[in-house]
């Protein structure tokens, strides 16, 4: 459980911003600003914050889809960045991505037969009979019927394709799934059987997530450590029940307050922030949340906080828990 | 208790063509008061934007409003021509969508937008119109309406236009809003702003609100009354806090309980098997029977009729409240 499988350590991620098709670059929007944190194996890791603040460029960078500008990702002692492209072909087969839109993601003109076996046809040696059999263990693993195995997605329901990207992601016995939002375009009954489905695989296989969403419920059901982000850069990283119970930064508390919660009969002390996350393009100078945020202090405008260990493992970047012991 | 606003009495909505037709809304009944707001609330495919769309009458082609009653205040919608019901929609009856970066233009300004919304309704000049929209744009807690006004809908963000949405909807004091899953495409700090909103003007205006979503969470944070709509039908219909605390349909129960929440730690959410029938082969008895836990051969044969269990509680179920 000890074991580091996935370390990242400072990564940065830019896009240049053009003004037109062959103007040159006139800004650059800051993605991932130096995001540093440690997966351990079998754990479950939440990553979670509102749209645009780079979630999904950090995992696509994690996997090496877009290259990162800077820092430095080990996957089970290997530096990605190092290896060659067939050396991370290899890796690749361990770390595989579940997709946020369940009608994106799988191709519409093959079947769910040649959907799953793509990644067996990629990487492995096999023969017709094989492949098919690893094709039905995997539908009856998703709980999807043996008999849909040579049907075409569009026939599908929103949470049936994800389970056949679930069954994709399982295809060559991977150490680390991304999942991108895998729940978030689906109903809320259909989205319990697709988080039920993630835990028992997780359970049978001792499968190491990173699971993103913007939705901090599920991220909590489904993580033993959070992550929340903000503009590009971690504001927080704690424990599942401590983030809940005891939110330091800010943002948390203002992201905790905002959701309603059908299931708590009292009303909770709600923190309406106001304004929109500044543009990535033009961040503000100092603490990223300063412009939002309720406890803002003169210095905070101009100086960045760094993230910082507490006492208790939880990791904060303000500069209000500068007090409390820890290292930076 | 006065009349109410709005008073649906069993809605029937079809769509059809030439050789077939299917019941998208069935015997839908529900009313809305001054200054109430009263949640819709189902999955995808439950008929909850089909009822507000016949409602406002602005059914896509092949759908067409089959039997009921639409009074609104007193006068029935359902026989009025096009022409009538254009002088009713933007002044007594507003609607805003789902995605507010779709149902803006994208090649007229905002301000512009919201003039003409003012100029079709009210009887005002120009120069009137756009000190009206600048209003409006306060009101809906934008910082610099001037810049906004000249602004060209892809420039803002998306809980702005959702604002600017709403600003549109308002520019004629509607008395009945319908908020069609009006935060789902956006960020939670920013829904909370949005149904702040929606709150403050429903109270300034006593205005009349049917906000329909698929999450419960919005329902509990701003509605006064709840109807769980499931393929077509209205399965329970109560109070909020009834709704939340004891809800007595296994749907809406199982609605509640595969949510995951906040403060406790579950080890497996309570999901609910199978997914929703097909508007062209429901099943024959209660529609929800194929995914009911305590479904028997009594559901599976015979449509359960609404019963009221506690006064002011509706349910569609043979077993509840018993």
């Amino acid at each position: 459980m000890n074991e580091v499988l996935l370390d990242v350590k400072n990564v940065s991620k830019t896009f240049p911003v053009k003004a037109g098709l062959f103007s040159s670059a006139k800004g650059v929007v800051h993605a991932v600003d130096n995001v540093s944190f440690q997966i351990h194996r079998g754990e479950s890791f939440g990553l979670v914050g509102e749209s645009g603040c780079g979630k999904s460029t950090l995992s696509r960078t994690l996997l090496q889809l877009v290259p990162a500008d800077s820092g430095e990702i080990c996957f089970n002692g290997n530096n990605l960045a190092a290896l060659s492209k067939k050396e991370m072909r290899a890796q690749r087969e361990s770390m595989r991505m579940v997709f946020q839109k369940p009608f994106d993601s799988l191709n519409p003109r093959q079947t769910v037969r040649q959907i799953i076996s793509a990644p067996m046809q990629v990487h492995r040696k096999m023969n017709r009979q094989e492949m098919d059999a690893e094709v039905m263990k995997l539908m009856d693993l998703v709980g999807l019927s043996r008999g849909y195995v040579d049907r075409y997605p569009h026939e599908f329901s929103g949470g049936q394709r994800q389970r056949i990207g679930i069954a994709r992601a399982l295809a060559l016995q991977p150490q680390l799934i991304v999942c991108d939002e895998p729940v978030s375009a689906l109903d809320v009954s259909i989205q319990a059987q697709i988080l039920n489905l993630l835990k028992d695989l997780q359970k049978e296989f001792g499968l190491t997530y990173l699971f993103i969403s913007h939705n901090l419920a599920v991220v909590k059901h489904m993580s033993d450590r959070i992550a929340v982000m903000y503009l590009g850069s971690l504001v927080e990283v704690a424990n599942g029940p401590e983030l809940y119970r005891a939110a330091r930064h800010p943002y948390t508390q203002a992201l905790l307050s905002a959701i309603p919660d059908p299931g708590s009969g009292q009303k909770r002390q709600r923190i309406i922030l106001t304004g929109d996350i500044p543009s990535p393009v033009n961040p503000p100078a100092g603490c990223r949340f300063c412009t939002r945020c309720p406890n803002v202090m003169e210095r905070c405008k101009t100086e960045r906080p760094a993230l910082r260990t507490l006492a208790d493992g939880g990791q904060v970047a303000c500069f209000l828990y500068e007090q409390e012991g820890g290292t930076a | 208790m006065a009349e109410p606003l709005l008073d649906v009495q069993n809605l029937e909505m079809v769509f059809e063509n030439k050789y077939q037709a299917f019941t998208a809304v069935d015997h839908l009944s529900f009313s809305v008061e001054k200054g109430q707001t009263l949640g819709i609330v189902g999955e995808s495919g439950s008929g909850k934007t089909m009822a507000s769309l016949s409602v406002m009458k602005l059914l896509p082609n092949q759908g067409r409003v089959s039997g009921g009653k639409i009074l609104f205040e007193g006068k029935d919608l359902v026989p009025l021509k096009e022409k009538e019901m254009q002088k009713l929609r933007g002044r007594e009856l507003a609607m805003i969508f789902q995605d507010p970066m779709m149902s803006l233009d994208q090649v007229y300004t905002v301000g512009s937008q919201i003039v003409e919304a003012i100029l079709t309704h009210e009887p005002v000049g120009k120069k009137q119109a756009e000190e009206r929209a600048l209003e409006l744009l306060t009101a809906v807690g934008i910082a610099q309406p001037e810049r906004v006004f000249r602004s060209y809908p892809f420039e803002l963000s998306g809980g702005m236009c959702q604002r600017v949405m709403i600003a549109i909807a308002l520019s004629c004091n509607p008395k009945l809003l319908f908020a069609d899953e009006p935060t789902t495409a956006l960020d939670v700090t920013v829904q909370a702003q949005i149904l702040d909103l929606l709150r403050k003007v429903r109270d300034e205006y006593q205005m009349g609100i049917v906000l329909i979503t698929h999450d419960l969470g919005v329902v509990s944070d701003i509605a006064d009354r709840v109807i769980v709509m499931y393929a077509g039908k209205s399965m329970e219909d109560a109070p909020t806090d009834v709704i939340m605390n004891h809800p007595a349909h296994p749907y809406t129960m199982g609605l509640i309980q595969s949510a995951p929440k906040l403060e406790e730690q579950v080890e497996r959410l309570h999901s609910i098997e199978g997914a929703v029938p097909d508007i062209r082969n429901m099943p024959k008895g209660c529609r929800f029977c194929t995914r009911c836990p305590q479904a028997n051969d009594l559901c599976r044969e015979t449509e359960p009729q609404v019963r009221e269990i506690a006064p002011g509680h509706f349910v569609r179920c043979h077993y509840a409240g018993n």
